[in-house]
C-alpha cells in the first residue's frame, strides 16, 4: 500500500498531480475536455468581480488580486479534465429533501436590543446614505 | 487540587463528583494558564467574570445535586460561535464591534448541559485559512513550536486545548479547519457528519459544508462533547434528525480501508510514522486493505470552487449598514458598502469573495459551480461505494505537520508575493470527507521531530459512533494523546 | 391610425404577498402596519449565524395557486440565492426560485381568451427604503423582508392594456378565493411588474422594456397606454426601442428610467446551501385539492347555467369572494336569483361605496335582504318601500354592528351573523304599516274616488291624452301613502277610464 514514492513536499501542488494512483480512476479521462478554458481576467474582469462584490481595490492590490486569482482559476481549472456528462450536481452532502416549519409566529422582536449593535438608526429605522431610485 | 491542567473531561467529572476539585479552582486554574501563555495569542475574548460566577453555580449544584453531565466542566468556544452578550467576532475587523442577542445552538446545548465557557478562540478570519495567520487579531503559535502555525482555521482552540489552556474547545470544520489543526497541535478533533450538529449561531462561511464539532484530549471526551453538541434543531433546517451518538457498543474486527490516494505528496517520513498507526490498528484485531477513492485529486478544486462560491454569497450581508463595522462618511451607498467591506476584510477573505463571485458569474457557472457541484457526486460516490466494502477509512491528517509561518510566501528581493494555492493544498486530505459530508477525526499517531502527526479517520455517514469506538480503542493502547508540549507540561502554571 | 399598424405584446409578472401568519423563512409576524423594524427578528435582519427554515404554509398555498391555475406542481423544487447589494436587502441575496420552480404551467382566463402561465414561485420579499423623511439619508425598515411572495409570471399573450388589467383582475379575483392573498392593492398586497413591446402584426417581436411596481389596476392601464405609445413614437421616427428597467410616474402619467439599473446585473444565482430541495408530500397534494373552494370561472358559469344570470352580471358578482358569497346566500335566502343579483348590484353596491364599507362589514345581513325581496315579489311591499326599508335596515344595522364593537371590540364572527334572521323585516313592514295595499276591492274604491274628484282630467284622457294616467296613479299612492300596489292600481284605473 506504500508503493507510492512520497513526493518531495506539499509545496508540488496537489490538485494537478498526474500519479499513476489517480490514472486509476475510471471516471476522470484526462483529454476530453468538452472545451478549452480560456478566461482572461484582464482590469474590466477585476474591476467587475469587485464591483459584485462591493470591494474596492487599490491599484497596487489590484494587481496582486489578478495574481492571485489568475493562481486560483488555474488550481481548480483541474476540474475540466474530469467528463461529467451525465452526472447529476450535488448542490448538499445530504442529498435529502428539507423539513417544513409550521405557520407559526415563535419570534418576539426587541427591537432596541437588535439596534443596540446597529450603526445609524432614527426613529427605528436604519440610516444609509441617501438612495436614489 | 489534585487535577492537573491536561486531565481529560472524564477525569473532571470525576474529580468534580468526588469534590476533590471545585469548578471555581478549575476555572481558576485555566485563567492563570491562559494569562501565562498569552505569546500563544489562543484567545480572543477572554470570559473570566461570567466564568467565574458560572463555576459557582456550578459547584452550588453539584453540591445540591450531586455532578452530571457537563457541571463545572470549563470548556472554550471558537469565536465563530455566537455568544448573547459577549463579542463575537470571527476574528474580523468586519464583526470587532458586534455582540449576538442570541446564542449559537451548540452554545445554548454546552451551557445547558452546565459546562462553563472561559472565553473565545482565535482562528482564521471567518475561518478561511490553513494556519490561524488570517486572522485580525493576529497568528496564533503551535505551542509545540512557537514559529509554526497551529493550523486552521480551529488554530486557537486546537493550541488552547494542546497547551493545557482549557480541558476541550469547540471548532468548525468546513474543509478540515477540526482535523487539520487537531493534526497539527497534537489533539484529537472531530468533524461530525454534515447535518448533526445544528448550524444556527455558527457564523457562516460555505453552508454546505460548515460543521461545528469538539476538540479534545482524547476521543473520549469527544464523544462526551459531541453527545451534548448534536441533534435536530428547528432552528437549521439541515441539521438531521437521527439518534443519538450512543454508548461505546461491542464492536467486532472491522475493515479499514486504506485509500491509495491518500498517500502521496507526504512530507518526510509522514509515510513511516502512518504506517507504523497501520500496524496499531491491525493489532487492535482489525483487517487494512486497500481501496481507491479515483476522484480525490479533484476535491481541492472542487472544494475551492463551491466553498467560495457560498462565501461570496454569506458574506454579503456585512455590509455597514445593521451591524458590524462601517466605514465613516460615506459618500453614497456604493461607498458605504465598498470601503466598508475593503477596510473590514482581509486579503484572504477578500480572494475568496472575488474567486466566488467569478465562478458563479454569468459564463462561468457551469464551467465553474455546475462542473464542481458534479464533481462533488463523484467524489461523495467513491466514498459510498468504497463504504460498501470497509467500515471505516484510515488516512493522514494532513500532508505535513505543522509548518512555519509565512506558506507560500516567496521572499524574493523584487517582489513579497503570496501564492495562496500552497495553503490550499495543506487541505488536500480532510476536503474529500467535507465535499461528501462524512465524519471524520484526526488524533494524534505520533512524531515527526517534535511535532506531532496526526491520523485521519473517515466513517460513512452518521457512523460517528464506530469512528469514536476505533479511537478510543487506539488511545487506549497508545499514548499518544497524552504527550504534552514541553514548554506548557509544568502545571499548575 | 398608428393602432392599425402596430400591435403591443404584453406580460405580466405579479408579487402575490402570501396571507401566512409568520414570514417565509423565519417566525417572525408577517403583518402589514406595524412601527418600522419591530417585526424583523435576526433572520430577517440578516445577523451573523442564523438560517432560514421553510414555512409549510407558504408552500401549501403555493401549491393550491398551482392546483388552482392547472400548472404542475413540481414533485422537487428548490430555492436559489439571488446575488445583489440594495439596503433593504440584509442579506444581499434574495431567496428565490431560479430554475426549479414549485410550480410549472397553468393558464387563467379572462373574458373570452386562455393566458398561458410561465410558472409560479416561491421568493422572499425585500424590506422598504424610505427616501423622505431623513434629510439626506435614507430610512430602512425590515418589518416587509422575508414576507413570503408567490411570483406568477404569465407568458407574453396579452394583446392590450385592457386585457392586462383584465389579467390582473382575474388574479385578483383568483388568490383572494383560494385565500392566500388579502388582495389589499394599496397596501402593496399585489405588485405587478409589465413587459411590453410593440410590433408590426404579424412581425417578430420586438424590444421590450420592463416597467416595475405597478400597484393599481389604473396604474398599469395607464402606464402600459403611456409606454406603448412612446415605443411607437420612436419606432415611427426611426429610433430603436431600448431595453430598460422603467419605472411609472402615476403624478406625471409617464415611464422613466430606474436610475442604477443601467448595468445588466449579474445576479450569480445558485442553489441555496442551507436549504434542500422541497418535496410536495403527497399528503399535502391530497389535502389542497381537497381544500380548492370552487374557483370564479366555475362559479360564473354555474350563475349563468343554473341560476339564469346574464354573463355581465355573473361575472361582476364573482369578481370579489365575499360579494360572490353575499349574493349567493341573499339568493338562497329568496330564491330569486336575478333579482337578489339586481340588489347587490345595485342597491347593496351603491350603499358600499357611498359609505365606505366593505362587503365584509356589511350592515344588512344577507337573511334579512332575501326576506325583503320575498316581500317584493309576494307584492307585500311596493319596490319603492323596499328601497326606503333597505336603507332602514342598513343604517339599523350598521349602529347595531357600532354597538356590539363598542361591547367587545371586535365584531363577533365577523361575517353576516347579527340580526341574521328575516324576521326584522316583516317587523318592520307590520309596525310602520308599509304593507302594500293589495286588496282588489279597496283599491277600486279609491280609484273612483280619485276620478271622481278628478272630473277634467278624466275627460282629457278619454280624449286620447293617456298621459295623465300618471296623474291619476300619483293621486291613488298619495291617497295611500305609497302602499298602494302600482300594477294593480294601473289596471283598475285603465278599466275604470275604458
Amino acid at each position: 500500500m506504500f508503493q507510492e514514492p512520497p513526493a518531495p513536499t506539499i509545496h508540488e501542488e496537489f490538485g494537478r498531480t498526474k500519479g499513476k494512483r489517480a490514472d486509476r480512476s475510471t471516471r476522470a479521462k484526462s483529454g476530453s475536455l468538452p472545451y478549452t478554458w480560456t478566461m482572461p481576467l484582464d482590469a474590466d474582469a477585476i474591476d467587475k468581480l469587485a464591483r459584485l462584490s462591493a470591494l474596492d481595490l487599490a491599484a497596487d492590490e489590484r494587481a496582486q488580486v489578478q495574481i492571485d486569482l489568475e493562481r486560483i482559476i488555474e488550481l481548480v481549472d483541474a476540474i475540466q479534465a474530469v467528463d461529467t456528462a451525465g452526472v447529476e450536481p450535488l448542490a448538499h452532502p445530504l442529498d435529502g429533501v428539507q423539513p417544513l416549519r409550521p405557520d407559526q409566529v415563535t419570534e418576539t422582536v426587541d427591537r432596541d436590543r437588535y439596534q443596540r449593535i446597529a450603526l445609524a438608526v432614527r426613529d427605528g429605522h436604519y440610516l444609509v446614505p441617501r438612495v436614489v431610485e | 487540587m489534585s487535577i492537573g491542567p491536561f486531565a481529560t473531561i472524564g477525569q473532571i467529572r470525576q474529580a468534580l463528583a468526588a469534590g476533590t476539585v471545585s469548578a471555581v479552582e478549575l476555572v481558576d486554574q485555566y485563567l492563570q494558564r491562559i494569562a501565562v501563555a498569552a505569546e500563544l495569542n489562543s484567545f480572543i475574548t477572554i470570559c473570566a467574570e461570567s466564568a467565574l460566577a458560572n463555576a459557582k453555580r456550578a459547584d452550588a449544584m453539584i453540591a445540591r445535586q450531586g455532578a452530571r453531565d457537563l457541571v463545572g466542566v470549563p470548556i472554550a468556544h471558537k469565536d465563530i460561535f455566537c455568544t448573547a452578550g459577549v463579542p463575537t467576532t470571527c476574528a474580523s475587523n468586519m464583526l470587532a464591534n458586534f455582540i449576538a442577542p442570541y446564542d449559537a445552538t451548540v452554545v445554548a446545548k454546552l451551557a445547558a448541559a452546565g459546562a462553563v465557557m472561559l472565553g473565545k478562540t482565535n482562528m482564521d478570519e471567518f475561518a478561511m485559512g490553513s494556519s490561524n495567520e488570517t486572522s485580525h487579531f493576529g497568528p496564533v503559535a503551535n505551542p509545540w513550536d512557537g514559529n509554526r502555525v497551529p493550523g486552521g482555521s480551529s488554530g486557537g482552540s486546537a493550541a488552547a486545548v494542546a497547551a493545557g489552556l482549557v480541558p476541550a474547545a469547540t471548532g468548525t470544520d468546513t474543509g478540515g479547519s477540526i482535523r487539520q489543526p487537531a493534526a497539527l497541535c497534537g489533539i484529537s478533533g472531530l468533524k461530525p457528519t454534515y447535518g448533526r450538529v445544528s448550524r444556527y449561531g455558527m457564523v457562516a462561511f460555505a453552508s454546505s459544508f460548515d460543521q461545528g464539532g469538539p476538540m479534545a484530549r482524547s476521543a473520549a471526551d469527544l464523544r462526551i462533547l459531541l453527545h451534548h453538541m448534536e441533534g435536530h434543531d428547528r432552528l437549521d433546517s439541515t441539521s438531521a434528525a437521527v439518534g443519538a451518538t450512543g454508548d461505546l457498543g461491542d464492536h467486532d474486527a472491522l475493515t479499514i480501508g486504506i485509500p491509495a490516494e491518500y498517500w502521496c505528496g507526504l512530507e518526510g517520513d509522514l509515510t513511516r510514522v502512518l504506517e507504523e498507526a497501520v500496524r496499531e490498528v491491525e493489532r487492535l484485531g482489525h483487517r487494512c486493505r486497500d481501496i481507491s477513492l479515483p476522484h480525490t485529486r479533484f476535491a481541492v478544486p472542487a472544494y475551492y470552487v463551491v466553498s467560495c462560491a457560498e462565501a461570496s454569497a454569506n458574506l454579503a450581508r456585512y455590509d455597514g449598514v445593521r451591524y458590524g463595522y462601517r466605514a465613516g462618511n460615506p459618500a453614497d451607498i456604493q461607498d458605504l458598502y465598498r470601503r466598508s467591506r475593503s477596510e473590514a476584510f482581509g486579503t484572504e477573505v477578500k480572494r475568496r469573495i472575488l474567486t466566488g463571485t467569478y465562478t458563479l458569474s454569468v459564463g462561468y457557472y457551469d464551467a465553474y459551480y455546475r462542473k464542481a457541484q458534479c464533481l462533488r457526486r463523484l467524489i461523495r460516490q467513491d466514498f459510498l461505494d468504497a463504504f460498501e466494502q470497509v467500515d471505516l477509512m484510515l488516512a493522514p491528517a494532513t500532508p505535513s505537520p505543522a509548518f512555519e509561518r509565512g506558506l507560500g510566501r516567496k521572499e524574493t528581493a523584487a517582489d513579497q508575493l503570496d501564492d495562496p494555492t500552497v495553503m490550499y493544498q495543506h487541505d488536500v486530505f480532510t476536503v474529500p470527507a467535507s465535499l461528501a459530508g462524512l465524519p471524520a477525526l484526526s488524533i494524534p499517531c505520533g512524531r515527526l521531530g517534535h511535532l506531532p502527526v496526526g491520523l485521519q479517520l473517515i466513517g460513512p455517514h452518521f457512523a460517528e459512533d464506530r469512528l469514536l469506538a476505533l479511537a478510543e480503542a487506539f488511545q487506549r493502547e497508545t499514548d499518544w494523546h497524552l504527550r504534552t508540549p514541553p514548554k506548557f507540561a509544568r502545571a499548575p502554571v | 391610425m398608428t393602432e392599425a399598424v402596430w400591435e403591443s405584446v404584453i406580460g405580466l409578472e405579479v408579487h402575490v404577498q402570501l396571507k401566512t401568519r409568520s414570514k417565509l423563512f423565519s417566525g417572525a409576524a408577517n403583518a402589514f402596519g406595524a412601527a418600522p423594524n419591530t417585526q424583523a427578528c435576526p433572520v430577517d435582519l440578516a445577523l451573523p449565524g442564523v438560517l432560514p427554515v421553510l414555512n409549510a404554509n407558504a408552500v401549501r398555498m403555493a401549491v393550491l395557486f398551482g392546483l388552482a391555475v392547472e400548472g404542475r406542481i413540481a414533485e422537487r423544487s428548490r430555492f436559489d440565492r439571488k446575488n445583489y447589494f440594495y439596503p433593504d436587502l440584509p442579506k444581499g441575496y434574495q431567496i428565490s426560485q431560479l430554475d426549479q420552480p414549485i410550480v410549472r404551467g397553468g393558464h387563467l382566463d379572462i373574458a373570452g381568451k386562455r393566458i398561458d402561465l410561465t410558472r409560479a414561485h416561491l421568493e422572499e420579499d425585500a424590506g422598504k427604503s424610505l427616501h423622505e423623511d431623513y434629510a439626506g439619508q435614507t430610512g430602512i425598515d425590515l418589518n416587509r423582508a422575508g414576507t413570503p411572495l408567490l411570483e406568477v409570471v404569465s407568458e407574453p399573450q396579452l394583446a392590450t392594456p385592457a386585457e392586462a388589467v383584465g389579467y390582473f383582475r382575474a388574479l385578483h379575483a383568483l388568490v383572494r378565493y383560494l385565500g392566500i392573498c388579502d388582495g389589499n392593492l394599496n397596501e402593496g398586497s399585489m405588485r405587478c411588474d409589465a413587459n411590453v413591446s410593440v410590433r408590426r402584426p404579424g412581425a417578430e417581436l420586438g424590444e421590450r422594456t420592463e416597467i416595475k411596481n405597478l400597484n393599481s389596476f389604473r396604474f398599469l392601464e395607464q402606464a402600459l397606454d403611456f409606454e406603448i405609445g412612446r415605443q411607437i413614437d420612436l419606432l415611427e421616427s426611426g429610433k430603436a426601442v431600448e431595453r430598460q428597467t422603467l419605472l411609472y410616474d402615476s403624478a406625471r402619467r409617464e415611464t422613466r428610467p430606474m436610475r442604477g439599473k443601467e448595468q445588466s446585473e449579474d445576479y450569480r444565482y445558485f442553489p441555496d446551501p442551507d436549504l434542500l430541495p422541497v418535496a410536495v408530500a403527497p399528503a399535502m397534494l391530497d389535502a389542497c385539492r381537497a381544500a380548492l373552494p370552487e374557483l370564479p370561472a366555475a362559479k360564473r358559469e354555474r350563475y349563468v347555467r343554473e341560476l339564469g344570470l346574464v354573463d355581465y352580471d355573473a361575472r361582476w358578482l364573482v369578481a370579489d369572494p365575499a360579494v360572490a358569497a353575499y349574493f349567493e346566500a341573499v339568493a338562497a335566502a329568496c330564491g330569486k336569483p336575478k333579482t337578489a343579483a339586481n340588489w347587490v348590484m345595485g342597491e347593496v353596491a351603491a350603499a358600499l361605496r357611498r359609505d365606505q364599507k366593505d362587503i365584509a362589514d356589511i350592515p344588512v345581513p344577507p337573511a334579512q335582504l332575501g326576506r325583503l325581496i320575498e316581500r317584493i315579489e309576494d307584492a307585500t311591499v311596493s319596490g319603492k318601500t323596499a328601497k326606503s326599508l333597505f336603507e332602514t335596515l342598513w343604517h339599523e344595522g350598521a349602529r347595531d354592528r357600532t354597538d356590539d364593537r363598542d361591547r367587545s371590540g371586535v365584531v363577533p364572527g365577523g361575517g353576516f351573523r347579527l340580526a341574521d334572521s328575516g324576521g326584522v323585516v316583516d317587523v318592520l313592514i307590520e309596525n310602520r304599516g308599509l304593507r302594500q295595499v293589495s286588496d282588489s276591492a279597496e283599491l277600486a274604491a279609491l280609484v273612483r274616488t280619485v276620478l271622481d274628484a278628478h272630473p277634467e282630467q278624466a275627460a282629457q284622457y278619454r280624449a286620447g291624452k293617456t298621459k295623465v294616467l300618471g296623474f291619476f296613479v300619483g293621486q291613488v299612492m298619495k291617497t295611500t301613502a305609497g302602499k298602494a300596489n302600482p300594477r294593480q292600481v294601473n289596471e283598475l284605473l285603465r278599466a275604470a277610464l275604458g
